[in-house]
């Protein structure tokens, strides 16, 4: 712990008393070798892993992967829940978030409802689901009931399962995030957009969207990551042999139940590069706004 | 929204706020007062009496527990701030960070839909104003204190606002760009003449750019008046105390005579100039420290004697702490040279010796 | 000014713009609409499930036929609860432990040091975080599996230590930094030596910090799936995995005692994230990704 002390003490000049190496930076250095063999070591494995087939050329998991008909549209099933559950929590956080910007009881009470599915885990929100929106649930009797529909609805083990169960997970994530970059807006620069003028629609037009920006492009990007990474719903709420068989799944299959980890790490790598070239996407969209503070002036 | 006004009406206006424990305490409490076309009114007091609750509430940022604000004969109190028309500058200058000075100072033309071919040059003009001119492609993180001040102040009139709020503005400069700043803020109110309301606890910042002072405590107005008023007659001893009289000594009332009122303390006589009636036989008299003068003549009835006890030079003068023999100390300002231990007399000119009750 | 003298000559009351109020208002409710939707459904959906954890049969009626509390037995002795609920114990806590102890010296550097790579190293540590663990769970399990490790729960720590550990130095480090470094030269001006300086003046600043970081850490490894999954093997399972293989094959087990072991994980998850909760503002549950500027000088 001694590595802590400020460089200084007891000595006559600062320039002298700077040691050529600092000693607070021993501090990072578990932390730093942790990430590297448990984080850095197994990824780079898994991608060299993955050119090294149990037969065929350095491609040829790759090319089993674009070729073999129950691999490759799995990118295109993932992405047909991804982008709509990731579209649907965003787009709908943003609004609730900034109508719960004002602190007070009412946020404190909002945020703690919120949080609630967030720590629940997919598992349970699953089960729930399945009870509760299957097809003799208390969703089907109450709309029975009203005669809104009157057949058994069919929201669980088919692609609405899986949507609605990634809604219910990564909406209060979004939530939680944009809440915070919200509340990190001086609230004072829209009052004084107010006093020049700007109703409450232009003031969230040209005050709190442009520099809410960057916020929401890094929320789409965590909440798509999250979305895309689908598995446990997939499975239980899903139909995870057709409509719902997403990357997660045959990636798993790949190495838990065929027990080829070769082709295992190339869909996991072609998963991750997916993900990538969407969060690139996303953030490159962002460099069209401004980044900077967010507070109004100094002080 | 409108360009020109006769009279801004303050009625009765008082903002209540949920206070600790839950009881609400009134932040304004009935503050009535009439501002009128090009006038500049500064509200002046310490920290929490209730200034810029005041300002928020006519700015329409707070709304109101009570009372009514009357532009002309136009009720406003319930309009929200964008339909109000008014400009405000804000304390920490709220500028945009996203956008750069020109379009800082031309948003409120833009949500007046003014179009784009008149906004550029009106923009232009108010930078120019405010000495500007060169910086308007800037984002406002790359000016300096002084200068994201005066963006501030070109986006609050560029919009021609019948009035425009200032709400501490120089409370984040340091004291030489404050004392150019103030002079620049007197300046743009001379040729543009629009009503200013300037909220301030500077008593200089308000003695030097205001036409009328309004001094506020607790929520309470203490005294309107102009700085001469506000400076040579303060209303009661809070007022006195706020504006510098630094010397307060609370006496036993000896005598009346008209507004000449003869106090007594110990050995002290002191004969005073009735500010505000009194109500016992206790009273306070205030001095300033520069009223006091070194030296007393025999033959001068206003006297007090006593010994140096502290001496803070300030260049031209400096500031005498002198004990007198009863024990009560005094602030003297005087350029007379004094050393500690030296014995002292000072003499009090009655008509500068203010009593209050106590 | 009297009152009644307002009164004798009423100044004409402003409006505002009537339709813009009330768009304003069918806003407002609509937003307030889709949110207490979410959260009914989410409370029934929670609800449904208890409910069936305790009803004898349950079969497309709005209430079950009647009311009992067997599941709850028969669920703690078919699913081994208590052996399950000890392994999550021993992980969640060893995940705490060593997350504060990497994570909280780190934090420290990267709060209070600017040195080369430091953009590079907040990357290593922010990865993790942006990488869902599906992705490099399964390489990682396939090297677990050559160290033989996989299976164990020595595997399944180090599995939930890969997100937790950069958690709680992306918590601490914005905690540190607000921490006013004086305190600590003050600390060693009045002669405090380093091990001093640290146990008398830096614990007790971060302990608020460091119990926020260790909650945030625990609720969320109780409620981490996929990398427990990867990982574990049937003597290292926790409480959320056992969970998922006993929905996963659905039908073997009466679907009350399902529920019965569901109720018993919500549980064990609401009581820490209750507990949490007086402690943290709800927004640092989400991974804090915040931007910030990288301190000058």
């Amino acid at each position: 712990m001694s590595a802590a002390a400020l460089p200084g003490t007891g000595q006559p000049t600062k320039a002298a008393s700077r040691p050529a190496f600092d000693r607070a930076l021993l501090l990072a250095i578990p932390a730093t070798l942790f990430m590297l063999m448990l984080f850095v070591y197994p990824f780079l494995y898994g991608l060299w892993l993955s050119f090294v087939p149990a037969k065929g050329g350095p491609l040829a998991n790759y090319h089993t992967f674009f070729t073999t008909s129950d691999l490759w549209p799995t990118i295109g099933t993932t992405l047909k829940l991804a982008l709509p559950a990731t579209v649907i929590n965003v787009g709908v956080a943003l609004p609730i978030a900034f109508r719960m910007r004002v602190r007070g009881r009412w946020q404190r009470i909002v945020t703690t409802l919120l949080v609630v599915p967030i720590t629940l885990g997919t598992v349970l929100i699953a089960e729930g689901m399945l009870n509760y929106f299957g097809p003799k649930g208390w969703l089907s009797h109450a709309l029975q009931l009203v005669h809104f529909y009157d057949g058994p609805i069919r929201l669980t083990h088919n692609y609405w399962g899986v949507l609605i169960s990634l809604v219910i997970s990564g909406f209060p994530f979004a939530f939680l995030l944009i809440l915070s970059y919200v509340t990190g807006i001086d609230p004072v620069l829209a009052r004084a957009a107010a006093t020049l003028g700007a109703g409450s629609f232009a003031r969230f037009r040209h005050i709190y969207l442009p520099l809410l920006a960057p916020g929401l492009a890094m929320c789409f990007c965590l909440a798509f990551v999250q979305a895309f990474s689908v598995f446990p719903s997939a499975v239980l709420v899903g139909a995870p042999a057709g409509p719902t068989r997403v990357i997660s799944i045959a990636a798993y299959q790949a190495a838990f139940e065929q027990y080829d980890y070769s082709l295992a790490s190339a869909i996991a790598m072609i998963m991750g590069f997916v993900q990538l070239v969407i969060v690139a996407a996303v953030l490159s969209l962002r460099g069209f706004f401004y980044r900077g503070p967010v507070a109004g002036g100094k002080g | 929204m409108r360009h020109d006004f006769r009279e801004l009406k303050l009625e009765r206006v008082t903002r209540h706020f949920a206070g600790a424990g839950g009881h609400a305490f009134a932040a304004l409490d009935e503050l009535t007062m009439t501002i009128r076309r090009g006038e500049f009114v500064a509200l002046l007091g310490p920290s929490g009496c209730g200034k810029s609750t005041a300002l928020n509430c006519i700015a329409g940022l707070l709304s109101l527990s009570g009372g009514a604000i009357c532009l002309d004969e136009l009720r406003i109190d319930t309009l929200p701030p964008e339909k109000r028309g008014f400009g405000m500058v804000f304390q920490n200058y709220a500028l945009f960070p996203h956008m750069t000075v020109e379009r800082n100072v031309g948003f409120g033309l833009r949500m007046r839909g003014v179009p784009a071919a008149e906004i550029a040059p009106r923009v232009a003009r108010a930078l120019a104003l405010v000495q500007l001119g060169g910086q308007a492609a800037k984002l406002p993180g790359q000016l300096s204190g002084g200068q994201q001040q005066r963006v501030a102040i070109a986006r609050a009139i560029v919009i021609e606002p019948p009035l425009v709020l200032m709400d501490e503005p120089l409370s984040n400069l340091d004291a030489k760009l404050r004392i150019e700043t103030r002079a620049e803020i007197r300046r743009i109110h001379g040729e543009l003449g629009r009503a200013t309301i300037y909220v301030t606890h500077d008593q200089d910042e308000a003695l030097s750019l205001a036409d009328r002072i309004v001094v506020m405590r607790d929520g309470v107005v203490q005294q309107i008046g102009s700085p001469q008023q506000i400076y040579a007659q303060p209303a009661n001893l809070h007022v006195a105390r706020f504006m510098g009289y630094r010397n307060v000594l609370e006496l036993d009332v000896a005598g009346v005579t008209g507004d000449r009122v003869e106090l007594a303390g110990g050995p002290m006589r002191i004969v005073g100039t009735l500010r505000q009636a009194l109500g016992s036989r206790r009273a306070a008299v205030a001095i300033r420290p520069e009223e006091l003068v070194v030296g007393a003549p025999d033959n001068v009835a206003n006297a007090v004697r006593g010994r140096v006890t502290g001496v803070e030079y300030g260049g031209r003068d400096s500031l005498i702490e002198v004990t007198l023999d009863g024990g009560v100390r005094l602030l003297v300002r005087s350029d007379a040279r004094a050393a500690r231990g030296d014995a002292i007399a000072l003499s009090i000119p009655p008509e500068r010796a203010l009593v209050y009750p106590a | 000014m009297s009152a009644a003298a307002t009164a004798a000559q009423p100044p004409q009351r402003a409006r505002g713009s009537g339709t813009g109020n009330l768009l304003d208002r069918a806003w407002r409710g609509l937003v307030a609409g889709v949110m207490a939707l979410f959260v009914v459904n989410v409370v029934l959906l929670i609800a449904a499930v208890a409910v069936n954890s305790v009803a004898t049969r349950w079969l497309g009626t709005w209430l079950p036929v009647g009311w009992t509390l067997s599941w709850y037995l028969q669920s703690w002795k078919d699913f081994q609860l208590a052996g399950i609920l000890w392994v999550t114990f021993e992980v969640v806590f060893a995940v705490v432990l060593v997350s504060l102890a990497i994570g909280v010296p780190a934090a420290y550097t990267l709060a209070r040091r600017n040195f080369p790579g430091k953009r590079a190293l907040l990357l290593l540590f922010l990865l993790p975080l942006m990488v869902p663990p599906m992705t490099y769970g399964i390489p990682l399990a396939t090297v677990l599996y050559q160290m033989h490790l996989a299976g164990t729960i020595w595997g399944v720590i180090l599995a939930n230590l890969i997100p937790a550990a950069p958690f709680v130095i992306l918590v601490m480090t914005p905690f540190i930094e607000q921490i006013d470094p004086n305190l600590e030269a003050a600390a060693r001006v009045f002669g405090a030596g380093t091990g001093r300086m640290f146990t008398s003046v830096l614990v007790p600043l971060l302990a608020p910090g460091i119990l926020a970081a260790s909650l945030l850490v625990l609720v969320r490894t109780i409620a981490l799936f996929e990398l427990t999954f990867l990982t574990a093997g049937p003597d290292s399972q926790t409480l959320v995995v056992a969970l998922y293989y006993a929905v996963f094959a659905a039908g073997v087990r009466a679907p009350q005692s399902i529920d019965a072991m569901a109720m018993i994980y919500m549980l064990v998850t609401l009581v820490w994230l209750l507990i949490a909760l007086r402690f943290v503002n709800p927004t640092q549950l989400v991974s804090r990704v915040k931007e910030r500027p990288v301190p000058a000088g």
